[in-house]
């Protein structure tokens, strides 16, 4: 957007309530993209998580990851291949 | 299995205990009692189980509060500061033994005065309160599209550096 657009029109900011547009947030040049501020909780001894004041859950996918057990192997194929 | 429910932190419906881990994340410096809060988020939380709290720092954004204040604001809102990097840990200590902070940086590079406009507009209810008596919204947001515009035209970008942490309290 570049000056004598919308954005710099006083006359549209009088009837602009709703902001849908972009916003600095995502112009962030994040060093930690991997949520590494997770990691000094002990997710393998952890089950129920509380996101107090979540929002629409930016937290959600990360956690889930750390929740999730490794794939399943099943004990009785490698037993009875012993 | 990720269940949203929707209450006060300040009056949690779980059982003492009930949860492994917890997090705060951006949201304290909203609540209207911080202390009862940060009560409420132990008492929920597994006796050696982990509270993380995220928050910024009162000097967060610098650069873009600078350009704020050039436009008409006389000081800035309170708001973030009520539960910051510097003032949460006391918060916190009120109710964790053991509470240590990690600082994050980041930054934002904004190439349009667009979004520095957008994000005005999305804080009007924190901001309006503090314009100069003779500043309206609308100059307000006018000066700062203007502002904006021009650290653009001189500098390619609005960089502003974001600085925040994290609350690791057991
Ligand atoms: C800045 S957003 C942070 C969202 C999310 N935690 C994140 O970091 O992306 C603040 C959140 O706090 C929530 N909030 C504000 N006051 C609250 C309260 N008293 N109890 C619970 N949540 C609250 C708001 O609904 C909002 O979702």
């Amino acid at each position: 957007m570049t000056r004598g657009d919308d954005f710099a029109n006083r006359e549209f900011h009088k009837t602009w309530e709703t902001v849908t547009g972009p916003v600095m947030c995502d112009f962030r040049v994040d060093d930690d993209p991997g949520f590494s501020r997770l990691d000094p909780v002990d997710w393998s001894n952890t089950r129920a998580v509380l996101d107090a004041g979540c929002g629409p859950g930016a937290y959600v996918a990360h956690v889930r990851e750390r929740l999730d057990p490794p794939p399943f192997t099943s004990r009785r194929t490698s037993a009875s291949s012993a | 299995m990720a269940v949203p429910v929707c209450v006060d932190v300040a009056a949690l419906p779980f059982a003492e205990g009930a949860f492994d881990a917890v997090m705060a994340m951006h949201m304290l410096y909203h609540v209207e009692d911080i202390p009862a809060g940060v009560r409420e988020l132990r008492r929920v939380l597994r006796d050696d189980g982990t509270l993380l709290v995220s928050t910024n720092s009162v000097t967060s954004e610098r650069e873009f509060m600078d350009l704020l204040m050039a436009c008409g604001l006389k000081e800035l809102p309170v708001q973030d500061a009520r539960f910051s990097s510097e003032n949460g840990g006391e918060l916190l200590a009120e109710a964790f033994t053991d509470v240590r902070f990690f600082e994050e940086r980041s930054k934002f590079v904004v190439p349009d005065p667009g979004p520095v406009v957008n994000t005005v507009q999305s804080m009007r209810y924190s901001l309006e309160a503090h314009l100069a008596s003779s500043v309206t919204w609308e100059d307000f947001l006018f000066r700062v599209a203007d502002a904006a515009q021009d650290v653009v035209d001189r500098h390619g970008a609005l960089v502003t550096q974001s600085l925040s942490g994290v609350f690791v309290c057991r």
